[in-house]
């Protein structure tokens, strides 16, 4: 009790709740641009964080994403354009409803759903993470190498539909993180005589580069004109949302349970979230023949799963250091920078940030419903923006962010670099996320492998030989062979080859 | 700028030898059989099994998919502008902005953007917006957040 105490001294402090408010509407402002992500939002972020005490620094990056999942939905239901891939599962229908006269109501639902399933996420991170971090204290290098392997696999697998390129994207970001002195016998790695690489790559120009550079050159090389936003005037936004609430009270806590389940996952984050939670909407709706047309039930699903899954992400993050999605990569960046090494022990050693973050959740979810109206009130004039005055701040804001790390222009040139090849590798269809999550675990990984053979003797029998491990192994093996498995299964059952 | 996967798959070949041979003469630990070189190689493997099915993917494709199949933009000289406007911005910025100053190099590079992104008319507001976003940047990071940003040409008149 003493903990949570001093952990809403830390959360309730005028500076905190200063920053905590900003960030919101920076997070509003992100979101409801189309483009602009979440996981853009928390890389500019960052280098701002990164002069901040730990607890302001996580509070602004758990405000900023859940107020941007939600904006989302905005030019969702106005433009028809998501305006982060969270909405895009029930773009189509939040149009519709737009399209029926029902503006309000389509993101009155959305606000109130995203608020109940910001909440619900919140109230199970702060319940399971430091239940886990007990069990996770009995971990050995063995352990957390399969976990490694285990959430970097899955992020391979699950961002995209084609394995191959999930796990080339994640290979070139292990490989950046080789670059530099490597950890058991100090030999300079691909530095080509810089000093500058000596100290490797750091993952913040890497990540800004990868998420903000990459996308503004989409956006300035777009060839189709924006939609542009028709002058709408909203009424009451909170009409008929008590009903429709009530009406879909189980599906409100449905999908508030799978959105935080997926977040959980490693690999799948808020996203994937919604679209399953959407679809198992439709599946067991009375009226599935309803979906589509601009029917209330989905967003209600999807709304709060997305939000949901937010928390959700943060419990691997937390516990055991691996991130759930690319927005806890980033964090798991930033709890490194603080010293705050993710992982059980920092439950021991530092519960009151933890639980400061437990906090910052629900604050930040209950701020959503009086700026998230705000920002459906302002919602035509936030879409108004222009495009080509917004993206060149945008690259400004993403050079004195990444100069501010290091203080040189090297972070920069890493920044350009970067962001070269991430458009490059989106054009043809390799994920970007799988890269940041190898970048940021690939030191872990090699740490725990290499003190895990030193440990064996170079005996590969051992990775197996403790029970936890051993499990663990046998998981991540097996998805590693399932690919394979399918295809030749795929093969016998048909003749003729691939289908 | 999509390539045909088999291309892709070639050039990943083609890296993961590239990294056995940069890894040639890594330094091995005493009575081990693996040092440094280990993670690097075992990642190069994985890069080229991957290659190798690319490529494979990418030759049954071959009749449906080009060599190489450029964006819609490349066509468009006004978008090859835009992009390479946004590079030429970074790397004016990465060259000059020790010499002339944060002040100077942001405006320019900014205003410059912005003024070719929104076209000459609006040359007057863009550069308005320009200076002021560097100034406003100038006070949140540089004296804010204290971060050294340079002061190259104006060193006289810091503050």
């Amino acid at each position: 009790m003493d903990v949570i105490l001093q952990a809403m001294g830390l959360v309730f402090d005028p500076y905190v709740l200063m920053v905590i408010v900003l960030s919101g509407a920076f997070g509003l402002f992100m979101g409801a641009i189309p483009g602009l992500s979440a996981t853009m939002a928390t890389a500019l972020l960052v280098p701002v964080t990164f002069f901040m005490p730990p607890v302001p620094a996580l509070a602004a990056i758990v405000t900023a994403t859940a107020m941007a999942i939600f904006a989302g939905d905005l030019p969702g239901a106005l433009l028809r354009i998501p305006g982060t891939p969270a909405s895009a599962a029930y773009t189509d229908e939040a149009y519709a409803m737009t399209r029926k006269g029902k503006a309000e109501l389509v993101l009155g639902v959305g606000l109130s759903s995203a608020v109940i399933g910001g909440l619900f996420g919140a109230v199970v991170l702060s319940f399971t993470a430091p239940m886990l971090a007990e069990v996770a204290l009995k971990f050995s290098s063995f352990e957390y190498f399969w976990l490694a392997c285990l959430g970097l696999t899955s992020a391979a697998f699950i961002s995209t539909d084609e394995p191959v390129k999930g796990l080339i994207s994640l290979l070139i970001g292990l490989l950046i993180a080789t670059v530099g002195i490597d950890p058991t016998a100090g030999h300079p790695r691909f530095t080509f005589g810089s000093v500058e690489l000596m100290g490797g790559v750091n993952f913040i120009p890497a990540m800004i580069g990868m998420f903000a550079v990459a996308e503004v050159l989409r956006s300035v090389t777009a060839t189709s004109p924006l939609a542009r936003v028709e002058n709408g005037h909203f009424g009451n936004v909170f009409r008929g949302v008590g009903g429709v609430l009530k009406r879909y009270k189980l599906n409100l806590l449905r999908g508030s349970v799978i959105g935080t389940l997926v977040g959980a996952l490693p690999g799948a984050g808020s996203d994937i979230a919604a679209w399953i939670s959407y679809a198992i909407a439709k599946k067991f709706s009375r009226e599935p023949e309803k979906f589509g047309t601009g029917h209330v039930e989905g967003i209600v699903d999807a709304g709060s799963s997305n939000n949901a899954g937010l928390g959700g992400t943060w419990v691997p993050a937390l516990v055991f250091g691996i991130p759930g999605d690319s927005i806890t990569a980033i964090v798991i960046g930033v709890l490194y920078v603080k010293g705050m090494n993710p992982g059980p022990t920092v439950f021991l050693e530092q519960p009151e940030l933890i639980y400061a973050v437990f906090v910052t959740f629900f604050v930040a979810n209950l701020l959503l419903l009086p700026l998230g109206f705000a920002a459906i009130k302002s919602s035509t004039q936030l879409l108004r923006v222009p495009r080509n005055v917004l993206m060149p701040i945008i690259l400004m804001f993403c050079i004195v962010g990444t100069f501010a790390i290091n203080n040189t222009v090297f972070g920069v040139g890493v920044m350009m670099v970067l962001g070269l090849v991430a458009y490059v590798m989106e054009e043809n269809g390799f994920p970007i996320a799988p890269a940041i999550l190898g970048l940021v675990l690939g030191g872990l990984l090699e740490d725990s492998f290499m003190t895990s053979m030193i440990k064996a003797d170079g005996n590969l029998v051992a990775f197996f030989e403790r029970p936890i491990a051993a499990v663990l192994g046998v998981v991540t093996v097996a998805i590693w062979l399932s690919p394979i498995v399918l295809r030749l299964r795929r093969k016998g059952a048909s003749p003729a080859g691939d289908v | 700028m999509k390539f045909n996967d088999a291309v892709s798959g070639l050039f990943f070949i083609l890296f993961a030898l590239l990294l056995f041979y940069l890894t040639r003469d890594y330094p091995e630990m005493p009575g081990q059989s693996y040092g440094p070189d280990m993670f690097p190689r075992l990642i190069a493997v994985l890069m080229g099994v991957g290659g190798v099915l690319l490529v494979v993917k990418g030759v049954k494709e071959w009749s449906s998919t080009p060599l190489l199949e450029l964006a819609e933009w490349t066509r468009s000289p006004r978008h090859v502008g835009n992009f390479l406007a946004v590079l030429a911005g970074l790397v004016f910025y990465i060259l000059l902005s020790d010499r002339l100053g944060f002040f100077i190099t942001g405006a320019v590079v900014l205003g410059g953007l912005m003024i070719w992104l929104r076209g000459r008319a609006h040359w007057k507001s863009s550069l308005l917006i320009a200076v002021l976003t560097v100034v406003v940047m100038h006070l949140f990071f540089g004296q804010f957040l204290r971060v050294p940003l340079p002061w190259g040409l104006l060193e006289d008149y810091a503050w």
